[in-house]
């Protein structure tokens, strides 16, 4: 019973939250205080359910620690959401609602289609304060950074930054996703565990990720005659396959062009790189809608079976949806953002306070780990991924007087931050 | 010494050069979780991997083992030489900024401030009356106000001198940490202790199987395992003792995460079997008629000792115990030491007549007679099952360091972020009949915020003078 309405808590903040974000944008556009009042007071109500499911759970578990993914996403999203809500108050920083409530709102999703979100004991390993110092210090730190890393973002789109330049990046990231995607097959029409598994059971691949993926999979529950049984099951899902491989097409041309155009500057390949990138996005949606639609109706896959292949196919088409709606209005976008030098010196602040925390979750983790294990540093690739980050916010912090590298390296760090947190257990070759 | 950027000690602090060491150092890290690494897999299965070519590339560039090569580690030295360096060449300058200045500078110089505004007042309000209005501000904007006198009147504040330390101290932690980093990995010791309850041993054995005698001895007394209601593991416990010339010294119930500290070494549980081993305690002998009656109990712990059954006038002596006891001929052996056949050798002295021995068997009761004796025999194994624990001793000299290290960067990253550094001066004097007012600010972080607050005090000032 309890799981259930902390389910309907987490639900409904999602669904509330994303409506004070599509008020936050019309504020934007239109700049009346109407639309921020309503987008701040309907953001309110969200927080407070989302808090108040994670107080819930934190209750029937009877523990303080956050300790699976399901926990730390949550907890991330109500930090940002959170954090957001004092910028707003403390710099006036009303539209930030436009960047930091999707990035909460990512979180939350995730955290939504992940498979586990029962209730677990935790090991005993897991049971110290320094854990839970580390834990709570990593994920507020992990919230400033994607704040100050939002921020950087509006402080691109303030100081007008080349709609092609933007492009670039984005249809950029979003075709190596589509391509990267492919491995998970959803190119292919299909929706099943994960080809890597296949891998791993048909030719003992040593270094493929596979392992860890299956690994993922037994920790589960399953047995490995289970998973071998599973093996030759590929849900196909008509239509989705073939829309995506479209999408991947036309998302690579538009990258393509506007690559040549960041080299030759004629203004037709833009026209017709932006011309493609918004073609693309119709496609995308569909392949989404049809994905949504279709997965309930197979009872053999569900949208969890599959969550980081899910929400990066879900990231990438809102990402597109953002680039062309960028396109149609740049300039009224550019003009209702704050100062850019607010922009910039409030997200130097964030990503600082996130370091130190960050610092601090870092520091918290050797005591624990000197305590629980008797060394604190292994040279694996869970010591080395949450250190690398930190060196990449360290030269973001070096460089704090070139704007553009300081961003770029902020980028980067909160990438590696990310994979770290998500990616690190299912792609890392050792780990 | 010169400290130009041309210097010596200024090409090892540029910034660039800390740019260019940490970014190779992140890719070096990134390889090393991509590329396998010999921690971890073996050389001969990597080798099966890669074209041998490749294999003999990345062999003599240590790729295999990029954390532990020479010019990984050559890299953090570098790093380390860059920290001193700069923090050598920046404290001086630091200094420098939160003192006021020794002359008082020329008006031109206020252009050096990143704010600076020129305020002229004709038939403004005396000076001493301005120096007071803008002392007053200052001071809201939570500056400390120094004065000073030369033809003109200079003011000078500053704030977040603390802040300004806060980027030494951050570097201090980082050689704190990297120091301690390499006294652990040349000092530490470390290696592996496998204990039953009751056991006691003054060795470890270290990674690569050799056995590394301690100062003092390791004991556990007893351990025990508890569980959540769906069976998994919720804590283990151990009673460790630490013993020196056969001497209880120090002795701790050691808990996951709450390891037992004794002269630099930590003993850290992390591993546990319940049932390991079985040990006897001692054996239980039961001497009645041959109807059950009578019955006597005598639980055994010594052999040799006589025991007495009174209602038959006998004498028994239990001589020795066997576990899994088979007669092969007319001699008895153990098969094995688990305690299948478990059966007492037993001397039964009567009252009068003939010595005689019998194997009394736990198992087979129906056996443990003799032709001619009043009296039969059933015995009883007092046995507990024993659990092993595995514990990690180490004694690193490091960690101290490293944990101060990284307290001292947190600290210093604390003192950048909550106190801002800033600066401000104020320069009143007169030309001719009007008194010029120059005010300038240098902010290290936060420009936006002071720009906005200082064109505010300059709009009071002007109105209010």
């Amino acid at each position: 019973m309890g799981f259930h309405i902390q389910m309907v808590l987490f639900l409904l903040s999602f669904s509330i939250l994303s409506f004070s974000f599509s008020l936050y944008l019309i504020f934007l556009l239109r700049k009346k205080n109407e639309w921020w009042e309503g987008a701040t007071t309907a953001g309110l109500v969200g927080t407070i359910s989302l808090a108040s499911g994670i107080f819930l759970r934190l209750l029937f578990a009877r523990r303080i620690i956050f300790s699976s993914t399901f926990e730390a996403s949550l907890l991330l999203s109500l930090t940002i959401i959170i954090i957001h809500f004092v910028l707003e108050r403390h710099y006036e920083l009303r539209v930030g609602g436009v960047i930091l409530l999707p990035i909460a709102l990512f979180f939350l999703g995730l955290a939504l289609i992940l498979p586990e979100k029962t209730i677990s004991h935790i090991p005993p390993t897991l049971n110290s304060h320094w854990f839970f110092l580390h834990s709570i210090c990593g994920v507020i730190g992990y919230g400033f950074f994607s704040i100050g890393l939002g921020l950087l973002l509006l402080y691109l789109l303030k100081t007008r930054t080349p709609l092609s330049s933007i492009g670039l990046w984005l249809t950029g990231g979003v075709a190596l996703t589509y391509f990267l995607l492919d491995s998970g097959s959803i190119l292919r029409g299909s929706y099943h565990l994960n080809r890597m598994i296949l891998h791993q059971i048909g030719d003992e691949k040593r270094f493929t990720s596979a392992r860890n993926v299956f690994n993922l999979f037994l920790r589960e529950g399953y047995s490995r005659e289970e998973l071998s049984d599973l093996l030759p099951l590929k849900i196909h899902i008509p239509f989705v396959g073939k829309v995506f491989l479209i999408s991947l097409c036309l998302i690579s041309i538009s990258f393509v062009l506007y690559l040549i155009y960041f080299f030759q500057k004629e203004q037709k390949l833009e026209k017709k790189a932006l011309f493609f990138a918004r073609i693309a996005l119709p496609f995308q949606v569909i392949g989404l809608a049809l994905l949504i639609y279709q997965i309930p109706q197979i009872p053999e896959v569900y949208f969890a079976s599959n969550p980081f292949e899910f929400s990066s196919i879900v990231s990438s088409v809102f990402l597109s949806i953002f680039f062309v709606f960028l396109s149609f209005s740049y300039h009224s976008i550019s003009e209702n953002l704050p100062e850019e030098n607010l922009l910039s010196e409030v997200s130097l602040n964030m990503i600082e306070s996130g370091f130190l925390l960050y610092t601090l979750s870092l520091v918290f983790a050797g005591i624990w780990r000197n305590e629980a294990f008797g060394n604190y540093w292994l040279n694996t690739p869970s010591e080395w991924w949450p250190v690398i980050g930190w060196f990449l916010f360290l030269l973001s912090l070096h460089l704090w007087k070139e704007e553009r590298k300081r961003i770029g390296f902020a980028f980067l760090g909160l990438a590696v931050l990310l994979y770290t947190l998500f990616g690190l257990g299912i792609f890392s070759a050792q780990g | 010494m010169k400290k130009g950027k041309s210097s010596f000690l200024g090409v090892f602090a540029s910034r660039k050069l800390t740019i260019f060491i940490v970014l190779f150092i992140v890719i070096s890290a990134i390889l090393g979780t991509i590329i396998p690494q010999e921690d971890f897999v073996s050389l001969e299965s990597i080798k099966r991997e890669y074209p041998s070519f490749l294999y003999a590339i990345f062999i003599r560039i240590e790729l295999f083992r990029i954390y532990h090569s020479l010019w990984f580690k050559g890299l953090f030295f570098l790093l380390l030489i860059n920290i001193i360096a700069s923090t050598i060449v920046n404290l001086p300058k630091v200094l420098r900024e939160i003192k006021p200045p020794e002359r008082i500078p020329d008006p031109e110089n206020f252009q050096n401030y990143p704010f600076s505004r020129l305020l002229s007042l004709p038939n403004g309000p005396p000076i001493e009356k301005m120096e007071e209005k803008i002392t007053t501000d200052f001071k809201e904007l939570g500056f400390k106000i120094k004065r000073r006198e030369e033809k003109r009147v200079l003011l000078f504040g500053v704030r977040g001198r603390l802040g300004r330390f806060g980027f030494l101290i951050s570097h201090l932690g980082f050689i704190l940490l990297l120091s301690g980093v390499f006294i652990s990995s040349r000092y530490a010791l470390r290696g592996r202790i496998s204990l039953v309850e009751g056991e006691t041993t003054s060795k470890m054995v270290s990674s690569d199987g050799k056995d590394i005698s301690l100062p003092f001895s390791v004991g556990l007394d007893w351990a025990k395992a508890s569980y959540y209601q769906n069976g998994m593991i919720k804590e283990w416990e151990a009673r460790a003792f630490i013993t020196i010339n056969g001497e209880k010294t120090k002795e701790k119930t050691v808990r996951t995460n709450h390891p037992l500290s004794f002269r630099g070494f930590n003993l850290i549980i992390d591993e546990f079997t319940e049932k390991a081993e079985t040990k006897i305690k001692g054996y239980t002998l039961d001497i009645s008629g041959l109807e059950g009656e009578n019955r006597r109990t005598y639980h055994i712990t010594k052999f040799g000792e006589e025991l007495e059954y009174p209602e038959e006038g006998l004498k028994v002596v239990p001589l020795r115990f066997i576990p899994d006891f088979v007669m092969s001929g007319t001699t008895p052996f153990s098969r094995s030491q688990e305690l299948r056949n478990p059966a007492l050798e037993i001397e039964i002295i009567p009252k009068t007549g003939e010595i005689t021995k019998l194997w009394v068997l736990a198992k087979h009761p129906e056996l443990n007679r003799l032709p001619g004796l009043p009296v039969t025999f059933s015995l009883r194994v007092d046995k507990k099952e024993l659990a092993r624990v595995g514990f990690e001793l180490v004694k690193d000299p490091g960690v101290k360091i490293v944990a101060l290290g990284g307290g001292v960067i947190s600290f210093g990253l604390f003192l950048i972020l909550l106190f801002p550094p800033a600066s401000v001066v104020a320069l009143i004097f007169k030309k001719g009949k009007q008194t010029l007012l120059f005010i300038g600010g240098g902010f290290h972080r936060n420009y936006f915020f002071f720009e906005k607050r200082m064109a505010q005090l300059m709009e009071s000032l002007r109105v209010r003078l």
